[in-house]
């Protein structure tokens, strides 16, 4: 399961978290934008990272879904920038 | 640190490692290598190397013909003109065209930069394909970058479960027992070179990883957020590109451009990138060098009709925090901001890391075959280490290959990177399929190593006899370019060749491993 975590849902987590941030973070658009680029390799990092630091892999999975869910939550919810 | 957590990171660290280590290896040594990727060029085409001269010959004509040339093969996406300047002494056009099914062909042409003449074309080859096997791994640009980029994020996670996993940081750095067992040996220099070059380390995974996968998570994170709508996405964070008027005037002269200095300096510009070359609404972003600036580059848009200033949104060097430090992931990943010395320090901190990648390849296998770890069989142990070997010694040896193959190719030019290619890719797996057949994995380093050294040692002897180039004398920055390439080569086969005979032709402590079909016997010393 922690394989899967590491490889699958981190890397889905750190995409759709990632768009929430794109479209929920207060600030100029292209800014936002900008330092998301350069933040996706960290997050996606830190989410590789915490798949093996917590001890129970059903709280491991939890959380991701749970970013997986409100990344998601957030981009049906925030109008698109015009 | 709790020992179950411990011996988690520990795991992720080793099997991380392992299954990704050896294509982390290829990264980070062709990476090495492709810091120098500029300089190779003069020495790789003696047509190059030439000096800036004082005053440079007219170069509008030449490029207006080649634009022209290239709209008459399809639509013209974009259009470029190098000025000559110290790293490429010499005008360069390049444009890129896109015909009915959308697909987009490139088009280059140089100029010598005294007569303005056609300078003869050559194929690329040796530092194009050592730069393009780093940044994308000759695979299609969004692939091989994505997977560059992932090396790069693995290479983090390897940093950080490393840092943890070893918890007496300033006593190891201090701890190098060479006298002591081969597992030792190599755990202690691993520990070592891990600590010595740490901040380089995740400097350089970072901004390798940014590059990399910004290719491709980026886009898709904006296409949910936009839900599929690219244009708009593209709009919304670059501005609007510039329309074209379809009304045909005059160009501004492309000589007027090179003689515009950035306000308030002396310095002359690089490169002109056109939008809409012969409309009315064309644009030149003006590009200027940043050379000892951790900055990609300076520039100044202008109208392409009559050359005044244009406020654009295009413009990403728009001073704002996020642009200064996205546009300094790139110079400082790849050294392009503190000149040559910065780039030896570079290359001497990457070898580092390859070296700490092939260690900890090493220490793998060590201590599963000469150790108590793992479960499986001593002969899979030792084809392991047989692969880790031939690849570890393959992907240099294939480097060292292409620069005899670059003098020695007789064949059509259009062909020489295919057949660059199939050089490195013949010689990398060729070295390693030998590696697999060898019973003794040291005497094979050696004898590999000391190989390397001699191929690296006898480069340019092979320069001076297809080209002439004699290393001590140097009569343009070209020339001077070729040369240090031919003196780095000599000093970097002296050590390499050093080293080989320092490497022992057997293992100093032959020991049974301690697996679990051996565990209660007592191992003979």
């Amino acid at each position: 399961m922690r394989v899967f975590n590491v490889t699958i849902l981190s890397v889905l987590a750190t995409v759709l978290i990632g768009a929430g941030l794109l479209l929920g973070l207060p600030g100029d658009f292209s800014e936002r934008a900008l330092w998301l680029t350069v933040f996706i390799p960290v997050i996606w990092t830190a989410f590789m990272f915490y798949c093996y630091w917590d001890k129970k892999v059903w709280r491991v999975t939890t959380a991701l879904i749970g970013i997986c869910l409100i990344g998601i939550g957030i981009v049906l919810t925030t109008p698109t920038p015009v | 640190m709790k020992q179950d957590r411990h011996k988690r990171l520990y795991d992720l660290h080793s099997w991380a490692g392992i299954l990704l280590g050896l294509f982390i290896y290829v990264v980070c040594f062709s990476g090495t290598v492709a810091l120098f990727g500029d300089e190779l060029g003069p020495w790789e085409n003696p047509s190059l190397r030439l000096a800036v001269p004082e005053r440079t010959a007219a170069i509008n004509e030449q490029f207006k013909e080649f634009v022209a040339a290239t709209s008459s093969k399809g639509t013209l996406t974009f259009a470029r003109l190098d000025f000559p300047h110290d790293i490429a002494p010499y005008y360069m056009a390049f444009a890129g065209y896109s015909d009915d099914s959308g697909e987009t062909t490139f088009i280059e042409e140089k100029w010598h930069p005294e007569t303005a003449k056609l300078l003869p074309e050559r194929g690329d080859g040796l530092s194009h394909w050592i730069l393009d096997i780093h940044r994308k791994l000759m695979l299609p640009t969004t692939l091989g970058r994505t997977l560059v980029g992932i090396a790069g994020v693995v290479m983090m996670v390897l940093i950080i479960t490393g840092i943890l996993i070893h918890g007496k940081i300033i006593k190891d750095f201090f701890t190098l027992r060479l006298q002591r067992s081969d597992r030792l040996k190599w755990q202690d220099s691993h520990k070592v070179l891990g600590i010595f070059g740490l901040p380089f380390y995740i400097m350089i995974s970072f901004t390798g990883a940014f590059l990399g996968v910004v290719t491709i998570l980026s886009p898709v994170v904006a296409l949910i957020a936009f839900q599929g709508d690219t244009e708009a996405l593209i709009a919304k964070v670059l501005g609007e590109p510039p329309q074209a008027s379809g009304e045909i005037v005059q160009m501004y002269s492309m000589d007027q451009v090179h003689t515009l200095k950035f306000p308030g300096t002396d310095m002359k510009p690089v490169r002109v990138i056109v939008d809409n070359y012969g409309d009315k609404n064309a644009v030149y972003r003006v590009i200027y060098p940043s050379e000892t600036e951790l900055s990609s580059f300076d520039q100044v848009t202008i109208s392409g009709a009559d050359g005044t200033a244009v406020d654009t949104e295009l413009d990403i060097t728009r001073v704002t925090a996020a642009n200064r430090v996205v546009n300094a992931l790139t110079p400082l990943h790849y050294a392009t901001y503190g000149g040559i010395w910065l780039k030896w320090i570079y290359a001497a901190l990457g070898l580092f890391m390859t070296i700490l990648t092939a260690t900890g390849l090493m220490l793998f296998v060590e201590r599963r075959l000469h150790g108590s770890e793992g479960k499986k069989s001593d002969a899979f142990y030792e084809r392991l280490s047989r692969i880790n070997i031939g690849v570890c010694m393959g992907f240099p040896l294939a480097t060292a290959a292409l620069f005899y193959l670059d003098k020695l190719y007789t064949g059509v030019e259009a062909e020489r990177m295919y057949w660059t290619g199939v050089t490195y890719f013949t010689v990398a797996i060729g070295t390693t399929v030998f590696s697999l057949f060898q019973q003794d994995g040291y005497r094979n380093v050696k004898q590999l190593m000391a190989t390397l050294g001699m191929l690296v040692l006898c480069i340019p002897v092979i320069n001076a006899i297809y080209t002439g180039a004699q290393f001590w004398t140097a009569n343009s920055v070209g020339d001077v370019l070729s040369n240090g390439v031919d003196i780095s080569t000599i000093v970097l086969g002296l050590l390499i060749v050093f080293s080989s005979t320092q490497i022992p032709a057997c293992r100093n402590d032959e020991r049974p491993r301690l697996s679990d079909k051996t565990i209660g016997a007592v191992p003979a010393e």
